[in-house]
C-alpha cells in the first residue's frame, strides 16, 4: 500500500533521508519509530506530496509521488503533528468545509458529517466553537477530518503529541477502531508503549535510514541473544544462581538485582528443568516466566546498536574521462 | 419546457458552484463571525462620512456657490477617496490571505484535500473581491449626497464604480500573489506595499483608465462627455489595445504565479507559464505589426513616428521576454528531464515548451526570431517605397529631407535589437547552467540588462549633454543603448531639442554600429556555446548520479 524506494531528501548537506526504503502492506497499522530528526516528518510529509524527494521515490496505493501526486492527495488522510483549526468556526462547518473541498456533494455532506462525528465521539459538540475545544477535542476532530472522504490510507504524525492521558488512550482507542475497519495507517509517535499495542508492525528509523521493520515479535526475536528466563525466589539468590548454572539446560546464569536472568541452551526443548530445579531446592519460588521486549526496549536496542556500527560514507566513483 | 428549465438550473448551479467556493464560504463565516471586520467597516465609514461632510461645509459657504459644482466637488472627493480605499486598504485583505493559513498551520491541510491549486486562489481572490464590493456597496448612500446638489449623472456613478471595480480586480489579485510567495503576514504586508504603491497602482491606472484624460473626467463627474471614439489605430492600440492587453497580461501572470506556488512540488510548473508566454509574445507581435501596417498609412508624420515607436518598443520588449525565458533552461538536468518525459499521448507536443532539454531555449529563440521577423516585414515594406503600399502610401516619406539615411536607419536599428538579443540569448544560456534556481538566472539576466542599458546612457549623458553636437565622437555608444538608438532614429525630426542632431549624424554612425554589432552577436554566440558546453557536461554528470554532482562543484 505504502512504498518507497532508496528515498533521499537533503537540505543543502544534511541528508534527512538517506535511501529509506519502507513497506506498508494493505490493512496494517505501522508504527513509524525513530528519534528526533530521524526524519519521520520528512518521511511522511513526502508521502503526503508535500515535499520532494531529492532522489528515489514513493507509492502510496499504487500511485507515484512523482508522477500522480493529484491521486495520492485523493486517496490519503493527512494529520500533521501540529496542524490548525478554524477556531471561528463551528465543528459541524468545519467538517462541512473540508468535505466540500474533498469534493463531497451537498446533497450527502451533512450525513457523511453526521456519520464521522458520531464515529469519533463528538456529535454532542457539534455545534461548538472550535476555539473553545479542549486540545484532545481538537485532535479527535482533526482525525474526522483526515476520514471525510473515507480515505484508504491514513498518514499520522505524532497524533497523540501534547496530549493527556485520557486524550491518548481516546486517540489510540479511535485508531484501533480504524484499524479495524481496513484502513491502512501509517503513524509517527514518540510514545513507544503505545505503538507497542496498536500497531501489528514498526519500522525503526534513524539518521534518515530504515534500521528495522517487521512485526514487534520478529525484532524482538532478532534482538535477543538466545532464549532468556526470568525468576524470582524469596530466599538466597546467590545460591540459586549456582545451582541453576550448574544445569546442563542452562547455558548462562546471572543475578540482575532480585531477578535471575538464566539464558537457555538452544537443544534445551523446554525450561522447566529450570523451575524444577528451584523448587527441588526449596528456594521459595515466586515468579518465572520468558524474557519478553517491549517497543521501548527493541527501540532502545536497535538504536544502541545502530549507534555502534561505523557508517562508513557510499564510495564515489569518479567516471573516466573520455579520451 | 420542463426538460429546458432543468438544463438552466443545473447551468445555474454549475455557475453558482464556482461563485460559492467552499473556500469563499468559509472565509466570509470566519470573517463575519468576528467584530473586527465590523469595526475596520464602521470606521471607514464614518471616515468617508466625515470627509463628504468638511468637503460640503467648505463649499457651500462660499460666497456664491454653485449647485452643480459643488455636486461634482463631493463625488470627485468621493471617488478619490474610494480610490485610495482600493489601491491602499483594501489589498491588506488579500495579502494575507494564504499566508494567514501558513502562520495558522491549516494550509497543508487544504493543499492535500482534492481541491486544485487555481481552485484556492481563486477562493481566495474571491474572498477578497467579496470585502472590496462590500466596502464599495457600503459606501454608495453616502454619495447620494452628491445626487442632491446635481451636475453628476447615474452614467458618472456607473462610470467610476466599474472603474473602481476593475482596479480593485487587479490589486485583490496581486496581493494573493504576494500572500503565496511569502512565510509571515509581516513579510507579505511589507511586500505588498512596497511593490503596490509605485509599480501597480501606476500600472493599474496606466492599463485600465483609456489614459488620465478619461479618468479626470471620470473623478470630476463628467463621464458623460466620454467618447471612445479614436483618431486613428496608433490611437486606439496606444489609449485601448496595449493598456487593456497588458491588463489581462497582469492578470493572467498573478494568477498563474500564485496557482504554480500551490501546485505539489512534484507536479508540472512549467507548461501554463510556456503556454501564457507564447500566448503574450503571440499578441505583442501580433499588435506592433498591426499598429505599423495602419499607422504607416497615416499622413500625419507625428501618427507614423509613434506607430514606429511602439513597434520597436514592443518588439524589444517580446525580445526580453523570450530572452529571459531561454535562461529557465535547465539547471536540474535530472528532474526537468524526467519533467518532459512524463508528457505522453497528445501532451508531447508540448515538450517543446518545457525547459529541460535544448529544444526549450531553441525554442524559445525561435518564437522569437519569428515574432521579430515577422515585426519586421513592415517596416522593411516602408523602407522599400510608397509603391509597396499599393498606393495607399503615397505620402509616406521615411524622412522628408534624407530619405537615404532613413532607409539606413531602419536596418541598423533591426541590426542593433537582433545582436543585441543574441547577446542577451546567449547570457541567458550560459546563466542557466550556472545557477541553482532558475529564478536567479533570470534575475543576473535583468541586471545584465540593466547594466548593458544604463551604463551607456549615463555614460552618454555625463559625457555629451551640453556639447555641441557637431563636435561630438561618443554618439555611436548609443547603439548599445536600444531606447537611445530608437529615440535618435524618430525623434530627429522635431524643431530643436537635444535629439535633433542625433538623426543627420547616423549616417557617420553605421561604422560604429557594425563593429558593436558585430561584438555582440560574436560575444552572444559565445556565451551560448560556453553554455551548451556546460550544460552537455551537466548531462554528463546527473546520469552518473548526484554524489557525481556534489563533487564537482556544482549543486543538485
Amino acid at each position: 500500500m505504502i512504498e518507497t524506494h532508496a528515498l533521499v531528501k537533503r537540505y543543502g548537506p544534511m541528508r534527512a533521508l538517506d535511501g529509506l526504503d519502507l513497506k506498508v502492506e494493505k490493512g496494517d497499522i505501522f508504527g513509524f519509530i525513530g528519534p528526533n530528526g530521524a526524519g519521520k516528518t520528512t518521511t511522511i510529509r513526502i508521502l503526503a506530496t508535500l515535499l520532494k524527494s531529492t532522489s528515489g521515490d514513493a507509492t502510496v496505493c499504487g500511485f507515484s509521488v512523482r508522477r500522480h501526486p493529484k491521486d495520492i492527495r485523493r486517496s490519503i488522510g493527512y494529520m500533521p503533528d501540529t496542524f490548525g483549526v478554524y477556531e471561528e468556526m463551528r465543528v459541524d462547518e468545519y467538517l462541512e468545509f473540508f468535505a466540500a473541498a474533498h469534493g463531497i456533494g451537498r446533497a450527502s455532506r451533512a450525513k457523511v458529517v453526521g456519520d464521522i462525528l458520531a464515529l469519533v465521539d463528538l456529535g454532542h459538540k457539534r455545534e461548538s466553537q472550535i476555539g473553545q475545544l479542549s486540545r484532545g477535542t481538537q485532535q479527535r476532530l482533526g482525525l474526522a477530518r483526515v476520514l471525510l472522504h473515507d480515505p484508504q490510507v491514513l498518514l499520522l504524525d505524532e497524533p497523540a503529541s501534547g496530549l493527556d492521558p485520557r486524550a491518548r488512550i481516546e486517540i489510540r482507542e479511535l485508531i484501533r477502531e480504524l484499524g479495524r475497519m481496513g484502513k491502512t495507517i501509517l503513524i509517527s509517535s514518540h510514545i513507544l508503549p503505545e505503538l507497542g499495542d496498536l500497531c501489528n508492525r514498526v519500522g525503526i528509523v534513524e539518521r534518515g535510514k530504515l534500521v528495522y521493520q517487521g512485526t514487534l515479535a520478529e525484532v524482538a526475536a532478532r534482538l535477543r541473544d538466545g532464549r532468556w528466563m526470568q525468576a524470582r525466589v524469596a530466599r538466597d539468590a546467590e545460591r540459586a544462581v549456582e545451582v541453576l548454572a550448574a544445569l546442563p539446560e542452562v547455558a548462562e546464569a546471572r543475578l540482575d538485582g532480585e531477578v535471575l536472568s538464566v539464558k537457555v541452551k538452544d537443544s534445551c526443548p523446554s525450561p522447566s528443568a529450570i523451575s524444577d530445579a528451584l523448587v527441588r531446592g526449596g528456594f521459595g519460588l515466586l515468579h518465572f516466566q520468558e524474557e519478553t521486549l517491549d517497543l521501548e526496549q527493541v527501540f532502545l536496542r536497535v538504536t544502541r546498536k545502530s549507534d555502534t556500527r561505523k557508517l562508513k560514507p557510499p564510495p564515489i566513483q569518479i567516471p573516466q574521462r573520455d579520451a | 419546457m420542463r426538460d429546458s428549465q432543468g438544463q438552466f438550473a443545473g447551468t445555474l448551479a454549475r455557475a453558482w458552484r464556482w461563485v460559492a467556493t467552499p473556500i469563499l464560504v468559509k472565509e466570509l463565516r470566519a470573517t463575519f463571525r468576528g467584530w473586527r471586520f465590523f469595526a475596520a467597516h464602521a470606521g471607514l465609514l464614518s471616515l468617508f462620512a466625515l470627509i463628504l461632510l468638511i468637503t460640503l461645509v467648505v463649499w457651500m459657504t462660499e460666497t456664491d456657490p454653485n449647485p452643480a459644482m459643488i455636486g461634482r466637488v463631493v463625488f470627485a472627493m468621493f471617488i478619490v477617496f474610494q480610490g485610495v480605499l482600493v489601491a491602499l486598504v483594501l489589498p491588506a485583505f488579500g495579502c494575507t490571505s494564504v499566508v494567514g493559513e501558513k502562520e495558522r498551520k491549516s494550509f497543508d491541510l487544504l493543499l492535500t484535500t482534492t481541491l486544485s491549486p487555481a481552485e484556492i486562489v481563486w477562493g481566495k481572490f474571491t474572498a477578497t473581491m467579496a470585502y472590496s464590493i462590500l466596502f464599495l456597496v457600503s459606501t454608495l448612500p453616502l454619495v447620494t449626497v452628491a445626487f442632491l446638489f446635481g451636475g453628476i449623472s447615474l452614467f458618472d456613478l456607473g462610470a467610476a464604480y466599474l472603474y473602481l471595480f476593475v482596479c480593485s480586480v487587479l490589486l485583490n489579485l496581486y496581493a494573493v500573489f504576494i500572500s503565496t510567495t511569502v512565510k509571515t503576514s509581516q513579510r507579505a504586508v511589507v511586500a505588498c506595499y512596497l511593490f503596490l504603491v509605485p509599480l501597480v497602482t501606476a500600472l493599474c491606472f496606466w492599463a485600465v483608465g483609456l489614459s488620465m484624460r478619461y479618468v479626470e473626467r471620470i473623478f470630476e463627474g463628467r463621464a458623460a462627455e466620454l467618447t471612445f471614439e479614436f483618431e486613428n489605430a496608433v490611437d486606439f492600440v496606444l489609449r485601448a489595445g496595449l493598456p487593456g492587453f497588458g491588463y489581462l497580461a497582469l492578470l493572467g501572470f498573478f494568477f498563474l504565479s500564485a496557482t504554480n506556488r500551490l501546485k505539489a512540488p512534484t507536479a508540472n510548473h512549467s507548461t501554463s507559464f510556456r503556454v501564457y508566454y507564447v500566448v503574450l509574445v503571440a499578441g505583442l507581435a501580433g499588435m506592433s505589426i498591426w499598429v505599423l501596417e495602419h499607422g504607416l498609412r497615416e499622413v500625419s508624420f507625428d501618427a507614423r513616428r509613434t506607430a514606429c515607436l511602439i513597434y520597436l518598443c514592443v518588439a524589444g520588449a517580446l525580445g526580453v521576454f523570450s530572452m529571459v525565458f531561454a535562461a529557465e533552461d535547465p539547471v536540474l538536468p535530472l528532474r526537468l528531464r524526467s519533467q518532459v518525459s512524463r508528457m505522453t499521448g497528445a501532451w508531447r507536443f508540448l515538450r517543446p515548451f518545457m525547459p529541460g532539454s535544448v529544444n526549450g531555449a531553441l525554442f524559445c529563440v525561435g518564437v522569437n526570431g519569428l515574432a521579430l521577423a515577422a515585426s519586421v516585414m513592415p517596416l522593411w515594406r516602408g523602407v522599400l517605397g510608397p509603391e509597396s503600399f499599393g498606393g495607399v502610401g503615397k505620402n509616406f516619406e521615411w524622412v522628408p529631407t534624407l530619405a537615404s539615411q532613413g532607409a539606413l536607419a531602419v536596418p541598423f536599428t533591426a541590426a542593433c535589437i537582433v545582436s543585441f538579443l543574441v547577446f542577451l540569448a546567449g547570457a541567458g544560456v550560459l546563466f542557466s547552467t550556472v545557477f541553482k534556481r532558475s529564478t536567479t538566472a533570470k534575475g543576473m539576466l535583468g541586471v545584465l540588462l540593466l547594466v548593458s542599458l544604463l551604463v551607456p546612457l549615463i555614460g552618454w549623458l555625463v559625457v555629451e549633454l551640453g556639447r555641441e553636437p557637431e563636435t561630438s565622437r561618443f554618439y555611436g555608444m548609443a547603439i548599445l543603448n536600444l531606447p537611445l538608438a530608437v529615440t535618435s532614429l524618430w525623434n530627429g525630426m522635431g524643431e530643436g531639442g537635444i535629439f535633433e542632431w542625433q538623426f543627420h549624424a547616423l549616417g557617420r554612425d553605421i561604422p560604429y554600429a557594425a563593429v558593436f554589432c558585430g561584438l555582440h552577436v560574436a560575444l552572444g554566440a559565445g556565451l551560448f556555446l560556453w553554455g551548451l558546453l556546460r550544460r552537455r557536461r551537466l548531462s554528463r554528470l546527473a546520469e552518473v548520479g548526484p554524489a557525481i554532482l556534489a563533487t564537482s562543484g556544482v549543486r543538485a
